[in-house]
């Protein structure tokens, strides 16, 4: 048992480390080339600096070397962070309650629902931020009220649409994956056997069918934080948000830039891990 | 699989208005020496003199832009270079995908174990943001500097492109011969005598054609959001030109260009931005139900397989299952063999 854990854990050490050596290595790649030719040599060397430099993080700077990066990156990072997680949560349980609904319709009208999807899922995002903001402009221009800032100036922070533009594209996400997942889950035996026995709609779908479906949604989540994380990026530079990846846009060093990727994995590589230890214990549980 | 798809009526209209637009504009090159109709002045019924940008109207259906060009005309010239650009990436991407796929899934495990180690940031990262910070270095040049010359350029933007997305696809696609290679068929081909290449040939890739042709829809898609991400952040298909104002300036006329140069005026001229993002959403619009169709023609390839009666016994049910299911695993999919459920 002992021996076991010391195992996982040390592959679980010597995986990190090997990630964070990829990300060092591609937040080098600019050392690699010089103008549009390649230069190993200068990338060594690039690699070997950056190395020195983020042995003291303390000592990073950003904008010219004029100021000190870490206060100010995790402020950033908090910032991107709220957004990313309150849109995360807001956009599963939509999906949740819209997929409920949409079990109970017959084939046809869920087919129509599908190629709904399908056209809401082709929108670009900017093409969706646009309208949004000019939406917001319009109700201005008619009502005089300002209900959400369309845009932040200086050190403001605007929240409400990033995550309302977040969230759009997330939940369709998240409705064609639980779709699916429901679909199949809704062919399995237990499911008769419980609908034998009497149990109601909401019963089968929240007790039983909700929790197989919730765990395997999980699993996949990085597809989704890859997917959500794309549409971020682009979200906070029209939102002019002070998030952290327009940070790594506007101070594109490769010191900025590499501890901005670290930052970014490591709370999600230490997700993925705890969840990969505990789901089999769960599962048991749930079995 | 083609005449199933032929029934798709979805996926062939879109099949159909991305052709046009190509040939129009391949055409526009080759009739008209790629000149764009351009208006600098108008009369309107008081004799007055009016300036460009005109708004959508009988005569220039998408309006012009702030120089006069006709912005229809403009679109169309341009959807040579990005719809082609994006399936030449897309193309390398797969290829590489492939061809890199299939040579680490002949590595040891623990060599395979590290190399997916070291490439795990990029299943996470967003492509937009790495893009981004490797091409600005190189393709933003201020004007009266000499940059590299234009080919050289477009050939870097492309290249880069391409190897963001191979550590990904390269993994998904290994995982997916595997899994082709644990089925119980090629086991029987082996045991009969089958060699290496014979499998390949004869197993693999015909299990993974329609695969390929899925991904390659999806990753155009992705290679067009990527051009229009770019495109918003002044980061043109074949170079930016800084002025010293700070304006900026687009070298071809595609549509990312387009796009970043007139993205200022969306308060103003709304349609002049509005007019390539409309085009971006179409292109992937029709690109979408062109996978979809593909899907379902795929599915119904499958369906007549089932209904031969030599085939009755094979356990076609629980494989259909199983490809939805990894259609969705697309970079987690090393997950999908542990599933608990």
């Amino acid at each position: 048992m002992v021996k076991n854990v010391l195992a996982t854990s040390l592959g679980i050490v010597s995986q990190f480390t090997i990630a964070i050596l990829g990300i060092i290595c591609l937040g080098a790649l600019p050392g690699l080339f010089n103008g549009l030719k390649l230069n190993f040599s200068q990338y060594f060397i690039t690699i070997k600096e950056l190395l020195i430099n983020l042995s003291e993080p303390s000592k990073l700077t950003y904008s010219y070397g004029n100021r000190l990066l870490f206060p100010e990156i995790l402020i950033r990072y908090q910032e991107t962070f709220i957004v990313f997680i309150l849109s995360f949560f807001f956009s599963i349980l939509l999906a949740i309650i819209i997929v409920y609904f949409l079990m109970g319709v017959k084939e046809r009208t869920l087919n129509t629902f599908k190629s709904i999807f399908l056209f809401l899922e082709s929108i670009p995002d900017i093409l969706l931020i646009v309208s949004m903001q000019f939406f917001i402009v319009w109700l201005y221009k008619k009502t005089n009220i300002l209900f959400v800032n369309i845009a932040a100036a200086g050190d403001e922070k605007v929240r409400a649409l990033p995550i309302l533009a977040l969230s759009i594209p997330t939940t369709i996400m998240f409705i064609k994956l639980l779709l699916l997942r429901f679909q199949t889950e809704f062919e399995k035996n237990y499911i008769l056997l419980a609908k034998s026995k009497g149990l109601g709609k909401f019963k089968l779908f929240y007790n039983h069918v909700l929790r197989n479906v919730l765990l395997s949604l999980f699993f996949f989540t990085k597809t989704s934080i890859w997917f959500m994380l794309s549409n971020l990026y682009i979200i906070e530079y029209f939102f002019n948000s002070i998030g952290i990846l327009i940070f790594v846009k506007d101070y594109n060093t490769i010191e900025v830039f590499t501890v901005s990727l670290l930052l970014i994995y490591l709370p999600i590589f230490i997700y993925l891990q705890i969840f990969k230890m505990v789901t089999p214990k769960l599962i048991k549980e749930v079995v | 699989m083609w005449s199933h798809f032929k029934q798709e009526k979805k996926a062939m209209l879109s099949l159909l208005f991305l052709i046009l637009l190509l040939i129009l504009s391949i055409g526009n090159t080759f009739l008209y020496d790629g000149e764009i109709r351009r208006v600098s002045l108008l009369f309107d019924e008081g004799a007055q003199v009016q300036a460009p940008p005109f708004a959508p109207s009988l005569e220039f259906p998408f309006g012009t832009d702030r120089k006069g060009y006709d912005l229809l005309h403009l679109i169309i010239e341009g959807a040579k270079w990005t719809i082609g650009a994006s399936v030449l990436i897309t193309l390398l991407r797969i290829i590489s995908g492939l061809f890199i796929g299939i040579l680490i899934g002949r590595m040891p495990h623990k060599l395979f174990k590290f190399i997916e180690s070291f490439f795990d940031s990029f299943t996470v990262v967003p492509m937009t943001m790495i893009a981004y910070f490797l091409l600005m270095n190189v393709l933003v040049f201020a004007n009266g500097t000499v940059p590299d010359p234009f080919y050289q350029r477009v050939a870097f933007e492309i290249i880069i492109l391409t190897l963001l997305a191979v550590p990904t696809l390269a993994f998904y696609m290994s995982n997916e011969i595997r899994l082709i290679l644990s089925e119980e068929y090629v086991t029987a081909s082996r045991i009969l005598g089958g060699s290496k290449k014979h499998i390949l040939r004869k197993h693999v890739s015909v299990h993974m054609i329609p695969v390929v042709m899925i991904l390659f829809m999806q990753q155009f898609v992705q290679v067009l959001v990527i051009l229009v991400h770019l495109g918003v952040l002044n980061v043109f298909f074949g170079g930016t030109i800084v002025f010293f104002q700070g304006d900026v300036d687009s070298v071809t006329h595609e549509w990312t260009g387009l796009l970043g140069l007139y993205y200022q005026s969306i308060m103003g001229h709304p349609w002049i931005p509005l007019v390539p993002i409309i085009f971006f959403t179409l292109t992937i619009i029709s690109s979408n139900f062109i996978l979809v169709g593909i899907e379902r023609a795929y599915e119904k390839e499958k369906v007549k397989f089932k209904s031969l009666p030599k085939n009755s016994e094979f356990p076609m049910e629980t494989m259909k299952n199983k490809s939805k299911e990894k259609r969705f695993t697309f970079i987690s999919s090393k997950y999908s063999k542990d599933k608990p459920i």
